[in-house]
């Protein structure tokens, strides 16, 4: 077991910010944890780098205590946190020199892999450029980089994929499955964005106001919920909400995409019905589909 | 520290010229001083003008370090770089040490420059005699600098550990100046400069030991401000 959480819980004067919370994360697993604003994914990450204690509970990591033993801890840990701590004055390739320095890499050690890691995240023919001139998302690569330096076994991404563009982000979430299933590396991830932690997590934890609402595999979430597949009906026009609810009060209207969603198993073989209810009742149907829950369809409806 | 040479240039040269003009001041003020006066000679320094040369590191260095310090501390807790070179598990202490020697590091090697502008300008503009012996450049270029340690180490630590530290601690090389500006200036004798060395080495040495054992012993959010 590479990190333990056993009934964590952290207080902020009069601010709770994680209670109960428990979880496991194995070696090669890689952990995805969402939740909104403020539900304790930063709050669980710095916990995990001991920059904080905990209030109530045991956090392990490595069976040590990160609180008081991170020097022993920090050279087996790569981080990525949400600011991606770049000193504006150094070039990409010096900043991995200032780290590996850190870590106390040999020279030729840490040249070889800085050389290695910049070609990794697309990089390499950035390396004498200011890191001043970097754009967010070559930010975010370089951040990368340094946390991969130590070859480290476990790995702590708090909103890796934040305002990063297309390229980058495609090189991150190609880059952590293969950390965990070929080197071994363990992997905790926090983001806003579910698609991508729904592609490259073994395993799911949802947080709301300090409290894992869920933590499972994809699949027996997407069980949680009542039905992996959900009957989606699209809208020909906008309707009232109220409207909706009072027609069809167990299907979820999503008006940015003016879709009516159901959870298959709630229609029961009674799709035909349904549709004719609706077009009695005025509405005008586009299309109807049919899709796997997704982990943004679960969250909602785990945390609602 | 070449991060904050790259990125404040203007800042550094600014600082530097600053602290070069206010030494300036105070050293011709040295020079007026009663004790022995202009142009004579007396005791194991030789001259007053020689002697006043030693409070130059003392007075510069502790300026110009708080200057990088505003620049690096602050610009590295509010990016991030703080917190990300601290979750390496480097110890605190060590990384205060780290930074704070290389801040006087850059402060020593600047301010060996500005020395050398003070003696050109004593000797040619001002026409007074330089002595130089080993005692002489012994207590310039090693003794004062270490005065100026322990000053940059409590400035540094000030930053480090107190909140809103920075606000404050621009005040301590300010009083040092201050201090020595309403110091008169007598020589010492032989003992009381070996006294006094070893001292201000010894009271250099425990000041910096204190300091970056408290800050290993201070929780990594307090440093960063969490």
């Amino acid at each position: 077991m590479v990190v333990e959480f056993e009934s964590v819980g952290k207080q902020f004067k009069k601010l709770k910010a994680l209670q109960a919370v428990s979880f496991q994360i194995m070696e090669g697993e890689v952990l995805g944890f969402i939740g909104p604003n403020g539900g304790g994914k930063t709050t669980t990450a710095r916990l995990m780098l001991g920059f904080y204690k905990p209030t109530e509970g045991i956090v392990r990591i490595f069976g040590r205590n990160p609180a008081t033993e991170f020097h022993r801890i920090g050279p087996l840990v790569g981080a990525m946190l949400e600011q991606p701590g770049i000193h504006d004055g150094l070039t990409a390739y010096e900043y991995l020199q200032f780290y590996g320095g850190l870590f106390r890499m040999s020279s030729a050690d840490c040249e070889a892999r800085s050389q290695e890691l910049l070609k990794l995240v697309g990089l390499s023919d950035r390396a004498s450029g200011l890191l001043k001139a970097f754009s967010k998302g070559m930010r975010q690569r370089v951040s990368m980089a340094r946390s991969l330096l130590n070859r480290p076994r476990l790995m702590i991404l708090d909103e890796p994929f934040d305002a990063l563009d297309f390229e980058s982000r495609r090189i991150i979430l190609d880059l952590l499955p293969r950390l965990s299933k070929e080197e071994g590396t363990s992997v905790f991830v926090t983001s806003h964005n579910l698609a991508e932690v729904e592609e490259i997590s073994n395993r799911v934890a949802i947080i709301k106001q300090g409290r894992i609402v869920a933590i499972d595999k994809m699949e027996s979430l997407r069980k949680q919920v009542g039905s992996s597949t959900l009957l989606v009906v699209s809208l020909a026009r906008d309707y009232p909400k109220e409207k909706l609810e009072q027609l069809v009060p167990h299907a979820e209207y999503r008006r940015k995409d003016r879709t009516l969603v159901f959870q298959l198993d709630t229609v029961n073989g009674r799709q035909d019905d349904l549709l004719m209810h609706l077009l009695k009742s005025g509405i005008s149907i586009n299309s109807v589909d049919r899709q796997s829950a997704s982990l943004e369809d679960v969250y909602f409806e785990l945390t609602k | 520290m070449l991060a904050a040479f790259r990125e404040s240039k203007l800042q550094v040269a600014t600082s530097t010229l600053l602290a070069t003009i206010m030494q300036f001041i105070l050293l011709i003020r040295f020079m007026h001083l009663t004790g022995q006066g202009l142009g004579q000679a007396g005791g194991v320094t030789g001259m007053v003008p020689t002697f006043a040369l030693m409070y130059v590191p003392v007075m510069f260095m502790p300026f110009l370090a708080n200057s990088l310090l505003i620049r690096t501390f602050i610009q590295e807790r509010a990016s991030g770089a703080l917190m990300s070179i601290l979750a390496t598990g480097i110890n605190p202490g060590i990384l205060w040490a780290m930074k704070t020697t290389a801040i006087f590091i850059c402060c020593y090697i600047i301010s060996l420059a500005v020395l050398e502008i003070d003696v050109l300008v004593m000797i040619f503009l001002f026409k007074l005699p330089i002595v130089f012996s080993i005692t002489n450049v012994f207590l310039i270029t090693v003794i004062s600098p270490l005065a100026a340690l322990a000053i940059i180490a409590v400035v540094s630590f000030l930053y480090w550990t107190v909140r809103f530290g920075y606000m404050f601690s621009g005040l301590f090389p300010l009083i040092v100046i201050v201090v020595l500006y309403g110091f008169a200036i007598t020589q010492p004798s032989a003992i009381e400069l070996i006294r006094g060395a070893m001292t201000v080495t010894l009271v250099s040495g425990v000041i910096v030991f204190v300091c970056g054992y408290i800050i290993s012993k201070t929780s990594r959010a307090r440093l960063l401000g969490l």
